[in-house]
Parts: C-alpha cells; structure tokens; sequence
C-alpha cells in the first residue's frame, strides 16, 4: 500500500515538474530578439567575408532609401504645414544607424551579430515611421503619398545596387569555382565569361547542368550528397551564429542607443534633435514604445496640424 | 481503494505521457524528414546548386516607410 502511495507522490512530482522545465527556455528567452527565418537565411552567406560585405551592403541600400522616401515624405508633409518634428527625428535616427552599418566591419567575427541588430533596428525605425505617419494621416492620404513614392528613384540607392550586384558575381563565381572542383571540372573559361558579363548566370547553369547530365548516376549522386552536406553545415554554422547574435541582445541595443544619444548631444541644439533624444531617454528608460514622448508631439501636430 | 489508487496512478501516466508529446510535436526544431535519400536526378543536383548561388537582385527588406 505505501508503495503505491509512494508512486503516486512520484507521479504527480513528475507531472508538476515537466512544464516547469519545458517552460525554461521560454523564460531565458525573454531577453533574446526573435529572429524570423528570413534573417536566418540571409545570414547563411555570411560565414565568407564577400556574404557578410553583400548583406552589410543590401541592409545599407534599404536604409539610405528608405531615408530618401522619409524625408520626400516629410517635405510633402511640411507643405501641407504638418508638424513633422517627430518625423524627422525617426529619419535623424535612421541617419546614425546608416552612419553604423558604413562603419560596420564585413571581416569581424561577429559580423553576423551587428548584421542582426543593426537589421533589427532599421525594421524598427520603418515601422515607428510608417506607425506615426498613420496617427497623423486618414488611409487616403497615405495611400495617396504611397503611390507618389512607390516610383521614387534613388540615385544613391542605385549605385549601392551596382556595388551589390558586382559583390554577388564575385560571391557567384567563388559558390560555381567550388562547385566546379566538386566536379573534378575546369570551368575558369565559363566562370571569366560570367564576371565579364558576357554570360548570364542562366547560361553557366545551363551549361553545369549540360554536364550534370552527362555524368553517371553515381556521380551525380556523390555532387548531390557533397552540395547536401555542404549546405546542412552552412545552416547549422548560420543557426549558431544566429544564436549567439540572440545571447546579450537587450545589452548591445542599450548600448547603441546610449551611442546615439551622446552622438545627438554633442550635435547643436534644434527641436529635431531634442525629440530624438526624448525618443532614445525613452527606450533607455525601459519604456519600449519610443512614441510615448513623441505620440503627445504627434497628438500636438495631428490636432494642429494642418 | 486500490482501485481508486490505481485509477489515480493511471490518469497522472496519461498526463504526464500527454505533456510530453505536447512538448515533443510543437517543438519547430524537431524536424521528422522521411526519405530524401534517393534523390539523385539531374533536377535534385541543379536544386541544390540553385541554392547555393544568390540572385543578383536579391536584397535585405526593412519594411516600407508608408
């Protein structure tokens, strides 16, 4: 009889103890960023320094036009005498955090760590922008200025896009020469002609694939299982890193944000630079909705706006 | 009574066998992969190159400011 009793105890302990230890993680994860599967993809290439250049190189082209749209944004905003301080204060921000992944170095170990928290912030910035634009505009005014920018051309944007697209040959060309070894093939000629741009990428594909076909069955096998392996330890690699990048997350975001706030305080006193400063001492002081000093600016400048 | 224990005993078995499956099948990082060793047609290998190579326009998406 005590026996059964005593399994009974041990049971019920059971019970009671699973959850808690399955909710562990959930608890320790609470100061980590949740990183989507895009991010996760993205930072794959990154374990050669020309990924890392790339992803550095794109994260900065999707800031400076975003910046671009931002500020035609504001301009229209201003002729219609909006009151665009707290705008323009997210655009200042944006201005930093550009001035950051510039500087950013693609040959650091932690390369995919800055990647990710400087692709985080950015994220963030858009939608605190895109979030006040809509307390200070109906929905068809904002879809009336989307459509005015949707077509905007940015000239600085297209040079980084040159930049990124040479970076991609290059990246191309080292992922088709390993390839090619893999092979036991010489492809120099197709991987020149394919940098030159004389051929496409469909080409070179066309042709390895040409080659492909032509292989035995156990060959094609054996490229097969060595791209297979290849790409399990780049997303084990990728899913590490990106882990890593998680650990101390809230840590380095303070301490950006700290950055940026004795960047903006030591830069001459103006309205813009004041509510910018408001919006960092907010995010610093715990209160994660940088809008709450800005939401009574905007409130000011959506009930007297125009 | 000894029924009742047992009874007692089997349903604590059930909840406990239940928190584990719970566990087991909403976990995303538990991947079951059911064959994908025989693939070895010329289509499996240009998959795999595809996806080792970036296209040209790829780009980092941060979201649209309107």
């Amino acid at each position: 009889m005590r026996k059964i009793w005593n399994m009974v105890i041990v049971l019920m302990l059971m019970v009671s103890i699973a959850p808690l230890a399955f909710a562990d993680e959930a608890v320790d994860s609470t100061d980590e960023v949740e990183i989507n599967d895009e991010t996760q993809k993205q930072v794959e290439i990154m374990d050669v320094c020309v990924g890392s250049e790339i992803r550095l190189l794109q994260l900065e082209k999707s800031i400076t036009k975003n910046i671009i749209k931002g500020e035609e944004l504001v301009s229209i905003l201003k002729d219609l005498e909006y009151n665009t301080t707290y705008l323009e204060a997210i655009l200042a921000e944006f201005e930093f955090l550009k001035e950051e992944v510039m500087d950013a170095d693609p040959n650091s170990t932690d390369a995919v760590q800055i990647f990710v928290d400087l692709k985080h912030d950015a994220v963030n910035l858009t939608k605190e922008f895109r979030d006040a634009l809509k307390e200070l505009l109906d929905d068809d005014t904002i879809e009336h200025l989307r459509e005015r920018i949707r077509e905007m051309v940015c000239e600085q944007a297209q040079n980084l896009s040159s930049k990124i697209q040479n970076k991609i040959k290059q990246f191309n060309r080292n992922q088709l020469h390993k390839l090619y070894q893999i092979m036991g093939e010489n492809g120099s000629s197709f991987l020149n002609k394919y940098q030159n741009g004389t051929l496409t990428m469909e080409q070179v594909k066309q042709q390895i694939g040409k080659m492909v076909n032509q292989m035995t069955k156990e060959k094609r096998y054996e490229i097969f299982s060595q791209l297979k392996g290849n790409k399990i330890q780049k997303k084990i690699q990728a899913k590490i890193c990106v882990q890593n990048a998680t650990d101390g997350f809230q840590t380095r975001k303070e301490s950006r944000l700290t950055n940026r706030l004795q960047k903006s305080e030591n830069m001459p006193d103006n309205p813009i630079n004041e509510e910018m400063q408001e919006r960092i001492r907010n995010r610093l002081n715990g209160n994660d909705n940088a809008g709450t000093g800005g939401n009574g600016n905007k409130n000011q400048s959506g009930g007297g706006g125009k | 009574m000894k029924k009742i224990l047992l009874t007692i005993i089997s349903v604590l078995i059930i909840l406990f066998s239940s928190v584990l499956i719970f566990h087991v099948f909403s976990d995303d990082s538990i991947e079951i992969n059911l064959g994908g060793e025989k693939e070895d047609s010329t289509g499996d290998v240009m998959n795999e190159i595809n996806e080792s190579l970036l296209d040209e326009n790829d780009e980092v998406k941060i979201g649209e400011m309107v």
